[in-house]
């Protein structure tokens, strides 16, 4: 198997590790979106554009 | 940039009288929205929809994510929007002109109802000025003051010519591609009793134009102002869509009222403001704030922070286009004040007293607390972001680069 344990160096969200400063941006942004979402949908709002959310 | 927000929005949830901030997580970042009555909005599918009273509005006329739509209370003085006919309209012609008929009125429209009116204009073989073929209709005004029309209109052909007009005397041409355009025009009213117009005339700026052309036209918008602002409809008399508001976003525990950046990335609807407007990061009062608002001078971006409405920073620039997304960061801590735009350092200030501690306690999309429309934000925010920190000029730079 080729690339053995480089398993999510590109994702639906973007590139794994975005710069030098913080590992893990993109696990991060994709946390709080999914809390957002599931807190959005728990108060009857309606959610448009998730995918626009980058919060760092 | 690694640094987390202490507050997020990123325009893309709501529902009545709320849109929700993505950080924090437990609601107390939400803006209160406020409209007191239906709007219409480009929707995710490109078509005009309307919207109830309090529904905030998620724009797409942008492409690409959405912007949270702000707009000043506006009235639609055309009385039946969606029925530009013969009964609706005055038509007449000039010269060898023919006086514009509508060969059909149930046409697919913009907002996907079958409301469009077919017209043709004809100007037949004069190449003068007094060769025309123009529908109209008069409506009261105040001298000296703007006016905008907008309409949207569909041509079969690409660079298909049309003058338009929304008071005053002169035409402004407008080339239409193939398909739905949406076109506009401002114009300062010279009388009491103006008259918009759409059609044809030769020899104007535009020379000998097409003489005879087939057109849907829908959604006629007249307003009193200096641009146009989104579809207000109307059927048998005129209709005011309602100032849009947010507030109430934050409390004194999410905010560091001594140490902080307040970010913005949005757009003005033009360039030169009719009154000073803008968004802050305040106390209930007003009198503590961190403002970012637009000028009447030309372009110009202004932030201030006041302590006890006592000015400690005060920055101004004036050589960013205001109608683009830009993204503006100020920074307060004691005897530290910055303002970035787009990358760029505009102005430091190394003489500031700063609130006390918990003053802090919400964003609003106006000046000084005021709440009534005139000082409300008149834009489209794409982001908004209130950090618990000064941030460092590094990442200052980095969260206000394109």
């Amino acid at each position: 198997m080729t690339n053995w344990g480089k398993i999510y160096n590109t994702t639906l969200w973007g590139i794994g590790v975005i710069n030098n400063i913080f590992w893990g941006i993109v696990y991060y942004n994709d946390k709080v979106r999914k809390d957002y979402v599931d807190r959005v949908n728990s108060d009857g709002g309606v959610i448009e554009s998730s995918m626009c959310i980058k919060v760092i | 940039m690694a640094t987390k927000p202490s507050l997020a929005l990123i325009p893309s949830a709501y529902k009545a009288s709320k849109v929700y901030s993505i950080l924090p997580n437990n609601g107390d970042g939400d803006f209160t929205f406020s409209r007191g009555s239906e709007a219409t909005r480009i929707n995710k599918d490109g078509l005009i929809e309307t919207v109830l009273d309090n529904i905030p509005r998620l724009d797409y006329s942008d492409g690409g994510c959405p912007s949270l739509l702000l707009e000043p209370q506006r009235t639609n003085l055309f009385e039946n929007s969606s029925r530009v006919n013969e009964a609706n309209t005055s038509n007449f012609a000039i010269g060898t002109g023919q006086t514009p008929t509508v060969l059909s009125e149930n046409n697919l429209a913009p907002d996907g109802s079958l409301t469009a009116c077919e017209w043709n204009f004809n100007v037949g073989s004069g190449v003068t000025t007094d060769d025309a073929s123009l529908i109209n209709k008069s409506y009261a005004t105040t001298s000296g003051v703007d006016y905008t029309l907008s309409v949207y209109i569909y041509a079969e052909l690409d660079n298909t010519k049309i003058y338009i007009r929304a008071a005053g005397s002169i035409y402004s041409l407008r080339t239409l591609n193939a398909g739905w355009n949406k076109v506009e025009v401002t114009d300062t009213a010279t009388s009491t009793s103006s008259s918009w117009l759409i059609g044809l005339r030769q020899a104007f700026s535009g020379g000998i134009i097409n003489s005879n052309i087939t057109v849907k036209i829908w959604g006629l918008q007249v307003e009193e102002g200096s641009y146009v602002t989104s579809y207000i409809p109307t059927s048998g008399g005129a209709a005011t869509r309602d100032n849009d508001f947010i507030s109430g976003a934050g409390n004194a525990n999410l905010f560091n009222s001594l140490d902080g950046t307040f970010f913005v990335q949005m757009a003005s609807f033009l360039n030169t403001q009719t009154n000073s407007n803008g968004i802050e990061l305040s106390d209930s009062s007003g009198q503590n704030r961190v403002t970012i608002q637009y000028d009447t001078t030309n372009n110009q971006i202004r932030a201030e922070i006041k302590v006890a409405n006592v000015t400690e920073a005060l920055f101004f620039t004036s050589t960013y286009d205001v109608t683009n997304f830009n993204k503006i960061a100020v920074t307060y801590k004691y005897n530290e004040a910055k303002l970035y735009i787009n990358g760029n350092l505009i102005s430091t200030d190394t003489n500031v007293n700063i609130f006390a501690e918990d003053t802090l306690t919400e964003v609003r999309s106006t000046i000084a607390g005021i709440s009534s429309g005139a000082f409300n934000l008149q834009a489209k925010i794409k982001d908004l972001r209130v950090y618990d920190k000064a941030l460092t000029d590094a990442e200052l730079i980095e969260l206000t680069s394109n």
